[in-house]
């Protein structure tokens, strides 16, 4: 799986990205400001988008709106300050698909990061077959004429398209 | 006592004392009312002064917050020992003070105006009264006449009076007058001041009736053809009427006037009344409109003739100004408030996030120590951030001008910039020199 974090807070950054890859095991790309956030955005596919809301350079609703404004169904997982529900409401409004108010719990951040994943159904991984084989990039197991060879890999980055 | 009578809200005194982010659900003003209540009622106890009971001072209005009871009959503060006393009217409403000043004027008027016509009315009808009395006096004096005897004497002819009624000439006498003054007719009691023979006009009391005399003198000559050119008769007319009719006529002049002027009270006192409450209309609904504001609704739009109406302009537009300024400021603390607390929430976020990093999994010691490390620099960076927010709100804060303004030695910096410069300028071959006096400083004004 592959995670884009856009967080401009470089330790929370380092933190969040080494729990992504230690815990389930994500490949993980770091964004430092919201418009490094897009671009990466554009020219690559995620599974899931962690996105910070105060950014530099353009801030993290405007993020969310440019990408769905370009249909991009990536689940993306707000990272916010704010709690009013007025602010969780716009955000939700504007495309994000849940939010973690902060300082949150590492545990909470992954697992709903999961569950993100698993609603998404692994449109940004599509099954790979040839050779016998079928690699399922969502569920990372590899198949050779149906039986499971290979469960949860140490990494599959190198799968991701 | 500065808002008897007037509720304040639980939030507005907590909002008052601590800050508006206080905890809503504490009981401290409860707990605080309960301790205000018992110093009260032991300080009325030491004292003799008959008042309200103690716990009354402060009221509970269920579900709305705490009131102050009104001093009653008009009590002076106990803070302030015995002071003067105040005027009821002075915790009525302007519209009722005004109210009550107009009719009071008018009621002063009225009085006066009864006053003064009684002044006019007994003038005019006393002169044009005298003025009869000299009148029928002449016309006494025309009708005597030669008696036609042998001692020259002069008589009355009755034929040749026109002087009306009866009653008038029941004090007439014709009197031969003596050598000295005339003496007054018998049986009367002349008014001291009336006794004096020089003056025409007195009044006396016949039968408890006051009449009023006038006294002229005349002379007759009779046989004025004879040699000598006749005999000359000294005569005084004494004629006088009762004052009666003529007070009467002025006293249904004066009740006319004041019956006028209660009947002008009746019907312009509810009508002023009306005008008044109408006028200060306008002042009413920017009262109300002022009364809604509050630190959760900044909504204030006042009427239109309150920004016409020339007295209430210039307070408009002051409550406008102080409410934007007011508005404006509470914007820009939230901004601060929400600023502070997402850098405050990233940084916990920061070393919640290492902390539980580092109990992801087993490490070895020296990744715990680098861990701990970091978690120390986190540690460190969030106590710096506080700091830096705490000088920022303390400069905030701060009143311009208040403290000493900071200021730069001009002549250093251009000497610091110099020294950084000059390897670049050694290699450029330009030589930079400094001419700036020992003292330039520089202060920075917070405008």
């Amino acid at each position: 799986m592959r995670v884009l974090l856009v967080e401009d807070e470089v330790r929370l950054a380092d933190n969040l990205a080494a729990a992504l890859r230690d815990g389930p095991r994500f490949a993980v790309d770091w964004a430092e400001d919201g418009l490094a956030g897009d671009e990466f955005a554009q020219n690559r596919c995620y599974d899931l988008i962690v996105l910070d809301l105060m950014l530099p350079k353009l801030d993290g609703l405007s993020v969310l709106k440019r990408l769905r404004g370009r249909q991009d169904p990536t689940p993306v997982l707000v990272l916010t300050a704010k709690e009013g529900a007025e602010s969780i409401v716009q955000l939700l409004n504007a495309g994000a698909d849940d939010y973690l108010a902060k300082p949150f719990d590492l545990g909470e951040l992954i697992a709903r990061a999961k569950a993100l994943i698993r609603r998404g159904k692994g449109a940004a991984h599509p099954m790979l077959t040839g050779l016998a084989l079928e690699i399922n990039t969502l569920e990372q197991t590899v198949r050779r004429e149906g039986v499971l060879v290979i469960s949860r890999p140490p990494s599959t980055a190198f799968l991701s398209t | 006592m500065h808002r008897p009578r007037v509720i304040v809200s639980k939030r507005e005194l907590l909002e008052h004392l601590y800050d508006y982010n206080w905890e809503h659900h504490s009981n401290v003003i409860e707990a605080h009312v309960s301790n205000l209540r018992k110093k009260l009622a032991a300080a009325a106890a030491k004292s003799a002064a008959a008042g309200p009971e103690p716990a009354e001072i402060i009221e509970t209005m269920r579900g709305r917050g705490y009131r102050l009871a009104a001093e009653a009959g008009g009590r002076s503060n106990p803070r302030s020992g015995a002071g003067p006393m105040k005027s009821p009217l002075l915790h009525r409403s302007i519209a009722f003070r005004l109210i009550v000043a107009v009719l009071a004027v008018e009621l002063l008027s009225a009085v006066l105006v009864v006053f003064l016509s009684f002044g006019y009315e007994r003038h005019t009808h006393f002169h044009a009264f005298d003025v009869l009395l000299f009148g029928h006096a002449d016309s006494i004096l025309g009708a005597v006449q030669d008696a036609e005897d042998a001692q020259d004497n002069v008589m009355l002819v009755k034929a040749d009076l026109h002087v009306p009624p009866e009653r008038h000439l029941r004090g007439l006498r014709l009197e031969r007058p003596p050598a000295g003054p005339l003496t007054e007719l018998a049986g009367r009691r002349p008014r001291p001041y009336a006794a004096a023979a020089a003056q025409p006009l007195f009044a006396v009391d016949v039968n408890g009736r006051e009449y009023r005399i006038v006294r002229i003198y005349g002379s007759r000559v009779v046989d004025p053809g004879k040699p000598g050119g006749g005999t000359q008769r000294q005569v005084a007319i004494l004629y006088g009427a009762p004052t009666f009719y003529v007070w009467k006529t002025i006293f249904g002049t004066v009740e006319f006037y004041a019956g006028g002027s209660l009947l002008l009270l009746l019907v312009t006192g509810p009508l002023i009344a009306w005008l008044l409450h109408r006028g200060l209309l306008p002042l009413r609904q920017l009262a109300a409109l002022a009364s809604k504001v509050s630190v959760d609704s900044w909504q204030f739009s006042p009427p239109a003739n309150a920004r016409t109406t020339p007295e209430l302009a210039p307070l408009t537009h002051a409550i406008e100004s102080v409410l934007q300024r007011l508005e404006r400021s509470f914007v820009q603390q939230r901004a601060f408030v929400s600023d502070a607390a997402h850098e405050l929430k990233t940084a916990v976020a920061v070393v919640k996030s290492s902390l539980q990093l580092l109990g992801m999994k087993s490490r070895s010691v020296e990744e715990y120590k680098a861990g701990l490390e970091r978690c120390l620099a986190d540690s460190l960076r969030l106590e710096e951030i506080v700091a830096n927010m705490l000088a920022l709100a303390r400069q905030e804060s701060a009143t311009p001008g208040s403290g000493p303004e900071p200021a730069a030695d001009l002549a250093e910096c251009l000497r610091r910039t110099v020294a950084q410069l000059a390897t670049i300028a050694s290699l450029r071959g330009v030589q930079v020199e400094v001419a700036c006096p020992a003292s330039s400083r520089l202060s920075c004004s917070h405008r």
